[in-house]
């Protein structure tokens, strides 16, 4: 087992790995640019290492100044959380290079799946259904004629990239040439590389992803899956395991298409293989990532495992430690996303200070936070401040235990979508479990904010008022007997 | 502390002719003050408006804390001088409450003739700055005035307690450390200037506000140059350049805010500690007094009754009932505050003055301010009240009361005539407020009297001179004195004079007082001890 | 003078009215009745309005009160204070030098776009650095000095291309 894990990350993620590491007796290093100097990773570490960088992400970004920290403090291993380095196969290699575990993929695995084209291909080899696509091999024209046979509405897709950067919908054919001209110069805009590649548009499709587990010889284990349909901007807000409505005869299908492609991969360490799943029942390979995920803790939940820990025995060349009859799904889980930003006025990213800080009790709620009271939020970082999880026995169950917990959730001094969480909790159609990666537009309306009734109006402006030192000083210490004789003019 | 039982009957005849009468008075002081208040020339308010300034009681409205009281003093001041050209002496004066803080205000009122200063003007300046040094008082000034009437130089600048007394409480209070702030609201000219000068603090308005020792009619004729009073000392100037003025403002409400913040600055005093009870509403309605004071000021009325409309509970703890029943002693609470009242049912004898010196040294002993309620026209005379000591017995009143140390406050409740003005706390007794009744009369004596012994010494000279006493001349005489004592023993005269610190409506008088006394708290008593008692 | 309270684009006015036997506010047309009143600036909070209890928690950043109530979320600006200091609208077209001094170096050049804040020129007087910021967001007209070159107390450094009126 590995003696000492560098974090390679921030935040939520690195607290949460630390957790781990804690219970597991391993040392723990956290590395922070200046910025983050009070954050709670660094407190919670055993050692923490100062990085420096002109803009604090670019520091979290630096391959050098990381394996000297691990040099300097003789971690033998590290972990590098979700974005930032997770899924540099360059980082990889270097950093095993110089004798430190990687606690993750193979560089190889990361590469294939790391390129879109690539990995569809290898999907599609493999057995793993792919949506129906096309793409440039020849010129340009001949792409069109091949993007026309999928029929439309179809999907020109960045190569290289992902979170809708490079994406553009094409409903008629008039539309194709133009937008994979433009999809193509924002994919070499943002990720270097314009190749783009036509795909079938799934409509009202769902996104499920299945958690694998790989011992880097072709043995894989899969862990269910996720529902992850509760997007902004293509981003996640809201994920459960198991997903809903799912016929288990289809959920057992997706699984095993995912641990087919993961083996094929001779995939290592943790993964997640996601699916566009349409709702004619057919679905489609998406991407994999090579990485642990955001929403990780739903399916720690539901199967009973740290995927930490087992990220930390594959790493160490301990194997797999489990079979896959022996991984069961009990009850339901689901996470939400707590971002500082307005929902309201598109999700736009807000800045502030975590003034007020309570969070909610309970057995089956669980915080993944790395913010602390007084810390302040901005614009260097990611919008995304914690993450609250709940367990229940049905989905009802966990729905409910949710709302509860978002009820008593506090958070002051940064706008955040905490109450827009909520509202989704109590919409029907979410509560109908009937879910597709379009019920944020789809239902924007209803999930705005109701407008204060007169009575909240009253309440939030004399609770502004009287918590105001002035307002106070005016209202209480007037002296005798001026208070009351109040009003009067001789 | 046991209740007084009214013996009024509310149902009489005189209880309701005297209702009558004297609500009449009360609505035409109300009347009368409104008009000093608000009643001014279109032309004038118009060209407030077009400076963009507020008229002095909306700039009030904004310092002013809201939901509080605001006592006024001497609103009828000059009502009977100039023609009336000068309607509450062009200013507002009185105690509110900023910020948490008790305060004198005085404010220009610019709606008067550009706010100039007229003798009476200055008067009622100096009053309100004395209030303020009496009772450690903060004052804010708002400040908006044309200058001096150049007309009326000679009452306005050269004497001692004329427009230099001003600048010179100004430098006192600041010695005592009592703060002042000047918000610069339109134009401070010549000596006019030294009130921002020496106030503690300043804040001026960009535009209108100006602080200058000479304006531009002066530098003109002075110098030959040609410049707007903004250029000579406007807000720029003084707050970049000289620093004569602290604070910089767009607006006057952003001046006033401001003003508001600088004296939620100032630390709020330890008052002077006197015994203290939980207030409560008279157990009589204050209304009744309207029935209980007569209509004629030769009549009297049980002093007992209007106290019981003024004290908390109406409780009366009566010192010495048996003796000397024309002055009634005792103590009682207005507004939490515990006072002991000597208030006159009847002329002054020697057992009612002896009574009430000694009444007075029991105040001091206690440390109870005493609070005068005046219908007094004089004391005893005649040989056989000489012989048993009544000047002296009034003069150990007069020794006592003078020479008291705790607050004196007195309201001039009906007739206040000669000597016995003096030994009930007059203006010259350094009272640190003094009220009066609309039905009030105050002279050396009444009218009649005067008249009376006027026309007596005219028969008298007639005589000595062997010339016939023509009734005529007599009643010229008569006539004539009537005339002028009409005129002048009025108490529109007197508060037009500023004899007193305004007329109150009587249902007015709790409250005023109430406030008074909490005012007077702030600063400490004097060193207890009298003078010689001649007995 | 009224409190104004701004919620979502409304300004809402609020004033005390009395305070004794109970605190009444007017807020808008009506008045209301405020018995209970544990309300610190930071923290958790518990009132009582017209007879019903509201709790909840409040934090005030420099900007904004943000509050809890019931579970729902809400963030009002409460204007504080008299305001900014009202100075003079012509300082924010110029950027003047207080001393007499010399330019140590220039960071801008006539004609460029810059943000409030930003360092236009470094300066040096009394032998101490000092880095002079653009008073406003706005245009460069002209830097009137280059560096190394010296300057009188009072002088006019760097103008700035005058707003329209009614721009801010």
């Amino acid at each position: 087992m590995l003696k000492k894990v560098l974090i390679a990350n921030r935040g939520e993620i690195a607290c949460r790995v630390i957790k781990t590491l804690k219970d597991m007796g391993i040392g723990s290093v956290a590395v922070f640019h200046h910025e983050d100097r009070a954050a709670p990773h660094v407190q919670l570490a055993d050692e923490s290492v100062q990085l420096t960088g002109d803009v604090p992400t670019a520091a979290y970004l630096d391959q050098a100044q990381i394996i000297a920290a691990c040099k300097s403090t003789g971690a033998d291993g590290i972990h590098p959380g979700y974005g930032f380095l997770s899924e540099n196969a360059g980082f990889a290699e270097a950093i095993t290079k110089e004798g430190i575990a990687f606690i993750g993929p193979d560089p190889d695995a990361m590469r294939l799946m790391g390129d879109k084209i690539e990995s569809r291909e290898f999907a599609a080899k493999n057995g793993v259904p792919i949506a129906p696509s096309a793409r440039q091999t020849g010129s340009l024209e001949e792409f069109i004629k091949e993007a026309e046979k999928i029929g439309f509405p179809l999907l020109i897709k960045a190569s290289a990239g992902g979170g809708g950067k490079g994406m553009k919908i094409v409903r008629q054919k008039g539309e194709l040439e133009e937008s994979i001209r433009v999809a193509s110069s924002e994919a070499q805009r943002y990720f270097s590389d314009g190749r783009v590649y036509a795909e079938k548009l799934v409509e009202l499709p769902r996104h499920i992803e299945v958690q694998v587990l790989g011992d880097g010889k072709g043995n894989v284990v899969h862990l269910f899956e996720r529902e992850c349909s509760i997007q902004r901007r293509y981003q996640k807000v809201v994920e459960e395991s198991p997903a809903p409505n799912m016929p288990r005869d289809l959920r057992d299908r997706i699984c095993a298409a995912a641990v087919k492609l993961a083996s094929a991969a001779k995939y290592k360490n943790a993964g997640t293989v996601e699916f566009i799943l349409g709702a004619d029942g057919e679905f489609y390979f998406l991407e994999m990532n090579t990485r642990l995920q955001v929403e990780h803790p739903v399916t720690e939940l539901v199967v009973g495992l740290d995927l930490v820990a087992e990220q930390l025995k594959i790493a160490s060349g301990q194997g797999l430690s489990m079979k896959q009859s022996d991984v069961k799904q009990t009850g339901h889980a689901i996470e939400v996303r707590i971002c500082a930003e307005r929902p309201e006025k598109d999700y736009q990213p807000a800045t502030g200070r975590v003034g007020v800080l309570q969070l909610p009790m309970g057995h089956d709620v669980r915080w993944d936070g790395g913010i602390k009271e007084g810390q302040a939020i901005t614009p260097a970082f990611d919008s995304m401040l914690a993450k609250l999880i709940c367990y229940g026995e049905t989905r009802a169950d966990a729905v409910a235990k949710m709302e509860v917990a978002l009820h008593d959730l506090v958070l002051l001094g940064v706008p955040t979508n905490i109450d827009f969480l909520g509202r989704i909790m109590r919409h029907d159609v979410f509560k109908g479990g009937k879910l597709h990666t379009g019920f944020l537009t789809d239902h924007a309306e209803s999930l705005m904010p109701p407008e204060l009734t007169a009575e909240e109006e009253t309440a939030v402006i004399l609770t502004a008022l009287l918590g105001d030192a002035d307002f106070r000083i005016s209202a209480f210490e007037v002296p005798e007997p001026y208070a009351s004789i109040g009003a009067w003019h001789n | 502390m046991p209740v007084f039982k009214s013996q009024i009957n509310t149902a009489s005849e005189e209880f309701r002719k005297r209702y009558a009468h004297n609500k009449g008075l009360a609505n035409e002081l109300r009347q009368k003050q409104h008009e000093a208040r608000y009643v001014r020339p279109q032309r004038d308010l118009d060209r407030l408006a077009k400076h963009g300034k507020m008229t002095p009681r909306e700039r009030l409205a904004k310092l002013l804390d809201p939901g509080t009281p605001f006592l006024e003093f001497s609103s009828l001041a000059a009502n009977l001088a100039f023609d009336g050209e000068s309607p509450g002496a062009s200013n507002i004066t009185g105690i509110g409450i900023v910020s948490g803080r008790e305060v004198v205000i005085h404010a220009d009122d610019s709606t008067v003739k550009g706010g100039a200063w007229y003798p009476h003007t200055v008067k009622k300046i100096i009053r309100c700055l004395d209030v303020a040094l009496e009772n450690n008082l903060p004052v804010v000034h708002l400040c908006d005035s044309a200058g001096g009437q150049l007309m009326h130089q000679a009452d306005v600048f050269p004497d001692k307690y004329l427009a230099g007394r001003i600048f010179r409480n100004q430098s006192i209070m600041s010695k005592r450390n009592i703060k002042q702030l000047a918000i610069v609201l339109g134009h401070c000219t010549a000596g006019g200037a030294y009130i921002p000068g020496l106030s503690d603090y300043s804040v001026i308005v960009r535009g209108t506000g100006g602080v200058f020792l000479g304006g531009p009619p002066l530098v003109k004729a002075a110098t030959g140059q040609v410049m707007t009073a903004d250029e000579i000392g406007g807000c720029d100037l003084h707050t970049q350049q000289s620093g004569t003025v602290d604070y910089p403002a767009n607006t006057e409400d952003e001046a006033i805010a401001i003003g508001r913040d600088i004296v939620a600055q100032w630390d709020r005093p330890t008052k002077t500690r006197i015994e203290m009870a939980q207030p409560e509403d008279p157990l009589y309605d204050p209304d009744e007094l309207y029935g209980i004071i007569p209509d004629d000021i030769k009549k009297g009325f049980d002093m007992r009754e209007v106290i019981a409309r003024i004290v908390d509970g109406s409780r009366f703890h009566e010192y010495k009932p048996a003796y000397g029943p024309t002055l009634v002693c005792g103590f009682a609470y207005i507004w939490g505050h515990k006072v002991g009242i000597l208030a006159n049912n009847g002329i002054l004898f020697n057992d009612s003055s002896k009574k009430g010196g000694h009444f007075m040294e029991l105040c001091n002993q206690n440390n109870t301010p005493i609070l005068f309620l005046q219908n007094i026209t004089g004391y005893m005379i005649g040989r056989d009240y000489e012989i048993a000591g009544i000047t002296k017995d009034g003069a150990k009143m007069i020794m006592t009361q003078a020479t008291s140390h705790v607050p004196k406050f007195t309201v001039m409740c009906h007739a206040s005539f000669g000597a016995g003005n003096y030994g009930m706390c007059g203006r010259a007794f350094d009272g640190r407020f003094l009220f009066t009744w609309p039905n009030h009369q105050i002279g050396v004596m009444g009218g009649e009297q005067a008249a009376n012994t006027l026309v007596d010494v005219k028969r008298a000279q007639l005589e000595r001179q062997g010339k016939e006493v023509d009734q005529k001349i007599l009643d010229a005489v008569r006539d004539e004195t009537l005339e002028a004592y009409g005129a002048q023993i009025s108490a529109y005269y007197s508060t037009s004079e500023l004899w007193d610190d305004g007329i109150l409506d009587p249902t007015d008088t709790r409250n005023a007082l109430g406030i008074a006394i909490s005012a007077s708290l702030n600063s400490p008593f004097g060193e207890p001890g009298n003078g010689v008692l001649r007995f | 003078m009224p409190y104004k309270i701004n919620i979502d684009d409304r300004t809402i006015e609020a004033d005390i009215v009395k305070r004794k036997p109970l605190l009444r506010v007017l807020i808008g047309e009506r008045q209301h009745t405020v018995t209970e009143a544990r309300c610190p600036g930071s923290g958790d909070f518990e009132i009582t309005i017209d007879g019903k209890i509201y709790s909840g928690w409040r934090y005030a950043s420099s900007e904004d009160v943000y509050m809890r109530i019931n579970g729902r979320t809400f963030i009002i600006s409460a204007p504080r204070g008299p305001g900014e200091l009202a100075d003079d609208g012509s300082a924010k077209n110029e950027v003047r030098a207080d001393m007499p001094g010399t330019v140590v170096s220039v960071e801008c050049k006539d004609g460029d776009e810059v943000k409030s804040g930003q360092q236009l020129m470094t300066i040096e007087s009394m032998k101490l650095q000092v880095g002079l910021v653009a008073p406003r967001d706005g245009v460069i007209e002209k830097v009137h000095f280059a560096a190394n070159t010296p300057f009188d107390g009072g002088a006019t450094l760097i103008s700035l291309v005058p707003l329209e009126d009614g721009e801010e």
